[in-house]
């Protein structure tokens, strides 16, 4: 049996863009005249392989060595059986064939690679399949995997290497996510970018598709549609003035300078302060850590798309009116490469849509500030993020508002001063974790002081013990209350607490002052 | 020779040899899986005469008798030839002179003769050897 190494997982696994695949692959972007997904460009040079593949076992096995009945063979002679798999072997000798009904054929007798001995028929001029086929016709056919499927099973590995290759090679340039010539791109220049530029000016910055930013640039006529706008995708791309912003495949642009200030840099409330010190936490800490699920410990294992998330809104997010793109909210959330995309976000109480930047560089979701405000949602709100149909709806568990005790954070004396107060709550909040704030800007100068997580920890600990009979801390709380002074992750939060040796665990993640 | 248990998946085939090795004629069970008729018919042939067939599929060259060659063209589609009151034994020993003694699982000899694998693998399945027939594994 023809052994195709295409057929094996070892083959994908080692593969190589060569010379001869880029060539192939230039060719086939130039008969196109428009650019290629990687995706296509991917399977079309693994079919590419098959076909180099099934041209050299037709060199290799050519056709007089193909058994078929009508020929005749001598002893000592080689013959490869298409129809048995391609299996090999040696006439080891001829003798007359004996059936009346069939009239004068030879019998040859093979000794098989396999070691053992069958019988064909030879110089037999009747009608039979293998008489009429072309045998080299025979290799293409049969039970091999299609390009298609082999790109199903391998197609991953190989675009890694297919786009890294293409990366690497002048000739081709990249367009968004697509694959282009750029001996064929169409020229657009400084001034055509500058009326890019003012064409979405004119329209708030954007997003406007490629199409129709086109529409007033001008570019020359001759010029292909699709490589018009394969072409002003390029040279956008390579200006630092716009973004790219779609979440799907046709690209969209959105002038750099009028996004939001705090899309282009991440707010000051959401710069973390990390714990400087190696602990180990125990298995109560990194378990509520992992339910805390900040955007901070993100984490690299892959995320479960989901269609609802429910999460707790903490202070700096309050602050910055941004929420933390964290594992749950990513499960809800498109998934993209760019590093800034508007989507648009309904608030389900008010049916009223809202822009929001998903941002990547920092994690969070910005466009927020309007809809914590009205009502007041406090940080310790629970908040539901809910995907339907490619909508995305955020609401927080409302109820009648009415005066409770809750927690209230205040600056005193340049210091985070807790107490519990009467206020108007709105929705269920976290016991635990809920910390209201009624000036938010009053905390900025907390951020801006230099400060660490042990000291955050140090000033938020006695606060939250005073307001409790026995003086217990629970770890959620003061996560909370830290991120209240400084942003900080849940285990640097827990780190700080554990490497003070100023705490004792008293239970069920609750902490008290120790007697040192 | 170790016994080993054959399962639904054991194949089964004709070991030819076993007729040699036991001193009996194949041809004699051959011939008994033609009709009186077609006996008499065949009555100034030489049915033990050896003839080539061709396979369709692949050229390969199968030597049988005349009278393999006359049931296969004469009874493959003749119902009663392998019926519910053929015995196991004849019948699976009938199904591989038909399909050039191509070796078959249990499950599927018991599908071809409407039977159940059990019964197949209770007629073969021993260290008696019932036909010729045994595992190719044997």
């Amino acid at each position: 049996m023809i052994h195709r190494q295409t057929q094996s997982s070892d083959y994908w696994s080692s593969f190589a863009l060569t010379q001869d695949d880029a060539e192939f692959l230039y060719g086939l972007v130039l008969e196109a005249g428009s650019p290629k997904r990687l995706a296509e460009l991917t399977q079309a040079v693994m079919g590419h392989r098959i076909e180099q593949e099934n041209a050299a076992l037709r060199r290799q096995y050519t056709s007089d060595k193909f058994y078929q009945p009508k020929k005749n063979y001598t002893a000592g002679e080689d013959i490869v059986f298409p129809a048995l798999k391609f299996a090999t072997g040696r006439v080891a000798g001829v003798r007359k064939g004996i059936n009346p009904d069939i009239g004068d054929f030879d019998v040859i007798a093979v000794e098989m690679n396999g070691g053992f001995k069958r019988e064909f028929a030879a110089n037999f001029n009747r009608h039979h399949v293998l008489n009429e086929q072309d045998p080299t016709t025979l290799m293409d056919e049969g039970r091999i995997a299609t390009p298609e499927e082999l790109y199903a099973q391998y197609g991953e590995s190989v675009s890694q290497v297919v786009n890294a290759a293409l990366e690497q090679n002048s000739e081709f340039i990249r367009v968004g996510e697509e694959w282009f010539l750029r001996a064929m791109m169409a020229d657009v220049n400084v001034g055509h970018l500058n009326l890019a530029e003012a064409v979405l000016d004119v329209a708030g910055g954007g997003p406007l598709t490629t199409d129709v930013i086109l529409r007033d640039l001008g570019l020359p006529p001759d010029v292909a549609g699709n490589v018009q706008e394969a072409s002003l995708n390029a040279a956008l791309a390579g200006d630092a003035r716009f973004d790219e912003v779609s979440l799907g495949d046709a690209p969209a642009w959105f002038l750099r300078r009028l996004e939001p200030a705090e899309v282009r840099e991440m707010p000051a409330s959401l710069r973390a302060a990390r714990f400087q010190g190696n602990v180990t936490l125990g298995d109560d800490l990194e378990a509520l850590a992992r339910e805390l699920d900040d955007e901070l410990e993100f984490g690299a294992a892959p995320v479960e798309p989901a269609d609802h998330a429910s999460f707790t809104l903490i202070f700096p997010h309050k602050r910055a009116g941004t929420l933390g793109w964290s594992r749950k909210v990513a499960a809800v959330l498109p998934e993209f490469s760019k590093p800034r995309v508007p989507i648009r976000l309904k608030d389900r109480a008010g049916n009223k849509e809202a822009t929001v930047w998903l941002v990547r560089d920092g994690r969070y979701l910005w466009g927020l500030g309007d809809w914590f405000r009205s009502p007041d949602i406090q940080p310790g709100s629970q908040i539901d993020l809910t995907r339907s149909e490619g909508h995305w709806t955020i609401d927080f568990h409302r109820h009648k508002p009415r005066r409770e005790w809750v927690r209230v954070a205040t600056v005193r004396d340049g210091r985070l001063h807790l107490e519990t107060a009467q206020r108007a709550v709105s929705g269920d909040v976290d016991d635990l974790q809920s910390v209201f704030v009624d000036d938010p800007r009053a905390f900025d100068g907390l951020h801006e002081r230099s400060r660490d997580v042990a000291h955050a920890v140090r000033e938020a600990f006695p606060e939250i013990a005073k307001l409790s009979p026995q003086g217990n801390v629970h770890a959620r709380t003061l996560y909370a209350v830290v991120n209240v002074i400084v942003r900080a992750a849940p285990r640097d939060v827990f780190s700080a607490l554990v490497a003070s040796g100023a705490y004792v665990q008293v239970g069920d993640n609750y902490w008290h002052l120790g007697d040192h | 020779m170790k016994f080993f248990r054959p399962t639904e998946n054991t194949h089964f085939h004709i070991d030819y040899t076993w007729f040699e090795k036991n001193g009996q004629d194949v041809n004699v069970l051959i011939n008994k899986c033609l009709t009186p008729e077609q006996m008499e018919q065949l009555a100034d042939e030489p049915l033990d005469e050896p003839l080539d067939v061709v396979d369709e599929q692949t050229g390969e060259v199968q030597r049988v008798t005349k009278a393999v060659q006359f049931i296969r063209e004469a009874r493959a589609g003749d119902p009663d030839f392998i019926g519910p009151k053929t015995p196991v034994s004849e019948a699976v020993f009938r199904i591989f002179l038909l399909n050039n003694n191509q070796p078959l699982s249990a499950a599927d000899l018991a599908a071809r003769i409407n039977r159940k694998p059990e019964e197949i693998l209770r007629q073969f399945g021993s260290r008696v050897v019932y036909n010729g027939i045994r595992a190719v594994s044997e």
